[in-house]
């Protein structure tokens, strides 16, 4: 499972997740795209439907007990959709029992990839979601802005691991709280892991797991040169500088008037056209990536 | 071959560097990997320093590398930029009334051996000269260009291999799709590797694992190029008479035959015709970089 993520709406995470699925369902791959934005479900309509026969909120109000039934065909070979409830303001916010209930459904889901398109923002729904996937993904555009949404996404999402751990340690916790306040030289996420497990020895090990295991990937979108597409590596630089965790650039997918009619228009068809090129190809790079077995280590 | 074509075996004979000795500095700190050679490349043309890059090819293939497509690379490079010297009226001509032998000489004395992709490749490598159609009007409605020098050693034919002549060494990117048996079709990325008359040599991405070496032969497939240089893209299709994976790096890759159909004859020309006026992949910076950032 993947969820694709990222600090702030206008990235192109919904335009990216559905690029992404199209090629792994091209591939021959069996592919579940699931609307993850549970306030502002939207990537039916960028499939091209209109109004969703079943979604997400049938299956947590009981009204479909198998996930399955709940999926939608798609334009995109092999790509099934999971549809998000719209304009269900309890959706927004499930409880701990409904995230639970989704995330073991959508592991039971047939399917080779689940690609999981969370919302915008930096919600505690957004990032348990982001944190629940094994593969995680930030997609930024190359702005200044984006770029500093991405670290922060990143941060957030980190943070919130750590919270989870210590949460019933309040004076462990408190070091987090401590972190985001005002004033002082700012700490370093590895820095803030040592003073935590110096309050709680008993989450010391679990701590000390949690920069070593945590990765993400990113992805920069509408990038007009090379110069743009090597902005992810900036995010990774500072990421290590101060969270101590790894980030990779999984690729690039630059500007295309043709997405840009897809997302003007919301009809797939704009992306259905022959050949590999522009964003296709960008696109096709990454999901290759997705789709390719982890090296050995050497 | 199109006709035409002048096909010259290359004499041995020793190139300004120093192959052996470089060969065994090299051999000293253990043979490069390709990656390594790849990107070395690219930060040398990146500097504009062509005579470097051919320096690290040469000693790379002396080690034992494949490089071919990075030699054909620069020396197209070289040519489209002019510092191979322009094209010459009557070269195809001259050389032919020479001979092989007398030929050869002529092209080490001409202006094109000053230029830092050096003209002297081993022994068993050929070099291609084509005739083309000039496309400013040139006198005669005939321009005569020197297609470069075609690295790739005379063909080593695979077992199922039916070319019998010599081919274009390629770097063009392509759009693969195979034509399944329940009406399905599969799109990969590819590269033309090289080109001859009947057919095309293909190196097909298959990071997605969906390509079964053992059942593509036989399948039909068409593949599309784009032309480098913002023209209409070339369309061709055939059927898959061989195919065998092969690891390039890490990435997946399978290598595939194509026996180009009939109909697709005069486009598989039109192909050879884009290679001969040298227009290769304009995008080989970014795959590199591409291949810098996936390799590590």
């Amino acid at each position: 499972m993947w969820s694709v993520g990222g600090g702030k709406g206008g990235v192109g995470k919904s335009i990216v997740a559905a690029s992404l699925a199209y090629w792994l369902g091209q591939a021959k791959h069996r592919v579940v795209l699931v609307d993850g934005d549970l306030g502002g479900a939207n990537l039916h309509t960028l499939l091209g439907i209109r109004v969703p026969r079943l979604t997400l909120e049938d299956y947590l109000l009981h009204r479909v007990e198998d996930l399955e039934d709940a999926l939608l065909e798609t334009p995109f070979e092999g790509v099934r959709l999971l549809a998000g409830g719209y304009d269900v303001a309890s959706l927004a916010n499930p409880n701990y029992g409904q995230k639970a209930r989704v995330l073991r459904a959508l592991n039971r889901l047939r399917a080779d990839h689940i690609l999981v398109d969370l919302g915008a923002g930096t919600s505690l729904n957004v990032l348990d979601f982001f944190l629940a996937s094994p593969h995680r993904l930030v997609v930024m555009a190359p702005q200044p802005t984006s770029i500093q949404n991405a670290y922060g996404f990143i941060k957030a999402a980190l943070y919130r691991q750590l919270a989870r751990i210590v949460a019933k340690v309040p004076e462990a916790a408190a070091v987090l709280g401590g972190a985001r306040g005002e004033g002082g030289p700012t700490r370093t996420a590895p820095e803030l892991i040592a003073e935590m497990a110096r309050r709680a020895p008993d989450l010391g090990d679990r701590l000390a797991a949690v920069l070593p295991g945590f990765r993400v990937r990113l992805v920069v979108n509408m990038t007009h040169n090379l110069h743009d597409a090597q902005t992810a590596e900036v995010v990774g630089g500072v990421c290590q500088r101060y969270l101590g965790i790894a980030v990779d650039a999984l690729g690039a997918i630059p500007v295309d008037a043709a997405v840009e009619r897809w997302a003007a228009t919301m009809d797939p068809a704009c992306f259905l056209r022959p050949g590999v090129d522009g964003a296709r190809r960008g696109a096709y790079d990454i999901a290759a990536r997705m789709a390719a077995p982890p090296a050995k280590a050497a | 071959m199109l006709d035409g074509d002048l096909v010259l075996p290359m004499p041995a004979q020793p190139g300004p560097l120093d192959d052996a000795a470089l060969a065994g500095a090299f051999k000293a700190g253990g043979p490069p990997a390709l990656g390594d050679v790849e990107r070395l490349f690219n930060a040398y043309l990146s500097e504009r320093e062509p005579a470097r890059a051919a320096a690290l090819l040469r000693i790379a293939a002396a080690a034992g590398l494949d490089v071919a497509w990075l030699r054909a690379l620069l020396a197209r490079m070289l040519l489209a930029s002019g510092a191979c010297g322009a094209p010459r009226g009557g070269l195809v001509a001259s050389l032919r009334a020479r001979g092989t032998d007398g030929a050869w000489s002529a092209l080490a004395r001409a202006e094109l051996a000053l230029a830092p992709f050096p003209l002297a490749p081993a022994e068993g490598q050929w070099l291609v000269c084509r005739q083309v159609a000039a496309s400013d009007g040139a006198e005669g409605g005939l321009a005569l260009v020197l297609n470069g020098i075609a690295p790739s050693r005379r063909p080593v034919l695979e077992p199922d291999e039916r070319r019998q002549d010599a081919r274009l060494p390629q770097h063009l990117a392509a759009a693969c799709t195979f034509a399944a048996d329940d009406d399905s079709s599969l799109t990969v990325r590819g590269e033309v590797v090289d080109v001859s008359d009947t057919g095309l040599r293909v190196r097909i991405d298959n990071r997605f694992g969906s390509l079964e070496p053992d059942r593509q032969p036989g399948q039909r497939m068409q593949i599309e190029i784009p032309d480098p240089q913002g023209g209409a893209q070339l369309t061709l299709a055939g059927e898959v008479r061989w195919c065998r994976p092969e690891r390039a790096g890490r990435k997946r890759v399978v290598m595939v035959g194509v026996q180009c159909e009939d109909a697709h004859q005069p486009g598989l020309a039109a192909l050879a015709g884009l290679v001969a006026q040298g227009k290769g992949d304009q995008r080989f910076l970014w795959n590199l970089w591409e291949a810098f950032v996936t390799s590590r």
